[in-house]
């Protein structure tokens, strides 16, 4: 085989290079997806005056549209922190409200492939807390 | 005569001579591809086009039914014709660009396999490309060719190219004229670049000034080079079918409609077989028409002969 | 004849060259690139005025494509009856060129033939092809696809004027010692015929990676569209409104543009040659 390169003179050819360095390109992508599609999906809820809060919901809408169906509904732990895992989308909106469902920041977010990683650096915030009877669809966003 | 001599006598004529068949066995492949998908056609179009086609029924003999169906009662074929004459009208502008391009290439240039390959290279783009980055150039809105208008001052008001009964037609020939110029400047280039310089010089010695050297140099022997891109175009216009049906649909109305859309649409949309056959019958006498034409046009000399 | 004057006036003749090449190059290369700006824009498609350069870049847009569309199965589709056409136009050009190109009895009512079907449009034969097609049984295959692209006039002639090319000699030597016709061509005529063979392969390639209305009429179901196919397809689902559809064109374009690169020489070669499509 490695004879047949070298006499056909196949290795001095640029296009062979070419092609040669699409076919790396694909597979060290493919690599990375393989290792980075778990759909896990991480961030941080925060109140108004900065301090992480609990038990706030986060909910997961598919692609960006104001209405649509949820998907996922998450909870944040103790130290404001939520996570999705497997969500299986590569466009989708993630809704912050709080324990009387007022909603927060939204965010939309894309993704390079289905189920990728992905950690979100700015904490949805939440409106200030206010002794509000909370309207059940505060969708007004 | 040696021995030799006499075998190689022999086998010389072995090709055809002792094996008839082989040559046919040769052929066989490459012209059943032929008459099946070409002359089967042309003649199953002429039978059909005297028949009353049906899914359901076996066919029944219909004379010159659809022949004055064609003549008398379609609107729409009027004016896809009218539409498919324009475009051919366009492509001598485009061959004329294309033929100015050359001659600005046909010098010592060092950039000139760059700019050969910039003007060439959308040709192989796939037509429904073509048609989808027009179909956006060209948009009512946010299109590059209102922007520009509008900016300098052409119009006041964007104008709707694809939507309007005048314009929507330009729109698809400019598109096509896009796509097709490469191709004959590369045709066009080529032949000049087959004329010998030395004729140019000498007739430059002679003094003869260079809008006579062109008159009576270079254009009598670029006769097969342009002649050549007329047939492209013929063939093109065929071919335009890519950029109506993706740019306009034959639209607004049928004012971008051409012949070949028509005759799809027919076949189709209406699964009119028989009539779609007489409007391919009536398409292709006037193809062979045009291409008569082209022909004593070029001097009675199929250009350059066989693709060389 | 040389002197200053004349140099300078070519020097002159070189600038003006430029001056009128390059603006008729960027209105050739416009098009490409606004196709590229909306297919990686962030912003929305039809913010007034059009920006020149696109807004908050991104390749969200080609993410979008690969999940609402098959791109991989049209690719395949494409690729196949791509491979099928330039395959069975080598083999079967290369064959016919050959016997033309060693003469036997009846040739030129065969080369009359053969040019009278050059007449012909392909759209032409567009209808009954269909169901001649349709009586095969080939309709929705890759076959019945490429089965009418398989074979090129033009190149059959080719074949035969690089094949009248061999010296006879050759061809007799080798009868002599006893190779069959079909290892002659394999073996002797075919690597001398380099030239038209690459024509050939990229005549057949081009126009059968391009063609639009045949597929259109062949394939049925979305699984077997080639890529033009999928673009129109897309097209009439999405209208002009997505900017996934201009990052499908610009994913479309590549393979074709990547072969063009690779292949400029032999593909202007092919396409001057072969401009009166068979």
């Amino acid at each position: 085989m490695r004879i047949f390169f070298w006499r056909s003179g196949l290795l001095g050819d640029p296009r062979m290079w070419v092609i040669a360095a699409i076919a790396v390109l694909v597979i060290a992508w493919n690599a990375y997806v393989e290792f980075n599609d778990d759909g896990v999906v991480r961030g941080k809820v925060i109140d108004a005056g900065g301090l992480p809060v609990a038990g706030a919901n986060v909910v997961m809408y598919a692609a960006g549209t104001v209405g649509s169906q949820p998907l996922r509904r998450v909870r944040t732990k103790q130290d404001g922190s939520f996570e999705f895992i497997g969500h299986g989308q590569h466009h989708f909106r993630l809704q912050a409200t709080d324990v009387t469902n007022r909603p927060g920041d939204s965010v939309d977010v894309r993704l390079y492939f289905r189920n990728q990683n992905l950690k979100i650096d700015l904490p949805l915030r939440l409106p200030e807390a206010t002794e509000v009877q909370g309207s059940q669809d505060g969708f007004s966003r | 005569m040696t021995a030799a001599t006499r075998k190689m006598q022999r086998v010389s004529t072995a090709f055809s001579r002792y094996r008839p068949w082989l040559p046919w066995v040769m052929l066989a492949p490459a012209l059943a591809i032929f008459i099946a998908y070409r002359l089967a056609p042309l003649f199953w179009n002429m039978v059909l086009s005297v028949q009353h086609w049906s899914m359901f029924q076996a066919p029944t003999f219909a004379g010159l039914y659809h022949y004055r169906e064609l003549f008398l009662y379609d609107d729409t074929l009027r004016q896809s014709f009218e539409n498919t004459l324009i475009y051919l009208a366009s492509s001598p502008i485009a061959i004329a660009i294309a033929f100015a391009l050359a001659l600005l290439l046909d010098r010592p240039l060092r950039a000139r396999g760059l700019y050969r390959a910039i003007f060439f290279i959308s040709y192989p783009v796939m037509t429904v490309v073509v048609a989808v980055i027009w179909l956006w150039l060209f948009h009512e809105k946010v299109g590059l060719v209102n922007h520009v208008l509008l900016s300098t001052g052409i119009v006041g008001k964007p104008l709707h190219f694809l939507q309007d009964d005048q314009l929507a037609l330009g729109a698809v020939i400019v598109a096509s004229m896009w796509q097709v110029i490469g191709l004959y400047m590369i045709i066009l280039l080529t032949g000049l670049q087959s004329i010998p310089a030395t004729l140019k010089q000498a007739a430059a010695s002679d003094g003869a000034g260079p809008w006579q050297r062109f008159r009576h140099i270079t254009l009598p022997l670029m006769r097969p080079s342009i002649f050549l891109c007329v047939v492209v175009a013929i063939v093109n216009s065929f071919a335009a079918f890519d950029l109506v049906y993706v740019m306009t649909d034959g639209g607004p109305g049928h004012a971008s409609e051409m012949m070949i859309t028509y005759i799809y649409d027919v076949a189709f949309s209406l699964g009119r077989f028989d009539y779609a056959a007489a409007l391919t019958i009536f398409n292709f006498a006037f193809f062979m028409m045009l291409a008569w034409f082209a022909n004593r046009m070029a001097g009675g000399d199929a250009g350059g002969g066989d693709g060389r | 004849m040389a002197g200053d004057a004349a140099l300078s006036r070519r020097g002159i003749a070189k600038w003006l060259a430029h001056l009128a090449l390059l603006p008729a190059s960027a209105l050739m290369l416009i098009p490409f690139y606004w196709l590229l700006k909306t297919s990686l824009t962030g912003e929305n498609l039809f913010v007034y005025p059009p920006r020149v350069w696109p807004d908050d870049p991104n390749l969200f847009h080609f993410v979008d494509v690969w999940y609402a569309v098959p791109f991989i199965r049209y690719l395949w589709n494409s690729v196949l009856v791509s491979a099928l056409a330039v395959v069975s136009n080598v083999v079967l050009n290369a064959m016919a060129g050959y016997a033309l190109a060693q003469g036997f009895r009846g040739q030129r009512g065969i080369v009359l033939l053969l040019l009278s079907s050059m007449m012909i449009p392909f759209q032409v034969t567009v209808v009954p092809a269909y169901l001649i097609t349709r009586e095969l049984g080939l309709l929705n295959s890759h076959l019945g696809m490429a089965l009418p692209l398989s074979s090129t006039i033009v190149c059959i002639f080719l074949f035969k004027a690089s094949f009248s090319a061999i010296p006879r000699s050759l061809t007799e030597a080798a009868r002599i010692d006893g190779m069959s016709e079909w290892r002659i061509i394999r073996e002797i005529h075919l690597p001398l015929s380099k030239a038209a063979v690459a024509t050939n392969v990229v005549l057949a390639f081009v126009w059968s990676w391009n063609s639009f209305l045949w597929p259109l009429l062949v394939a049925r179901d979305q699984q077997m569209q080639t890529l033009p196919l999928g673009l129109a397809a897309f097209l009439s689902v999405v209208e002009d409104t997505s900017g996934a559809l201009y990052a499908f064109c610009v994913m479309v374009l590549m393979p074709g543009l990547l072969v063009f690169l690779m292949a400029q020489r032999h593909f202007i070669a092919g396409l001057t040659a072969g401009a009166t499509k068979g």
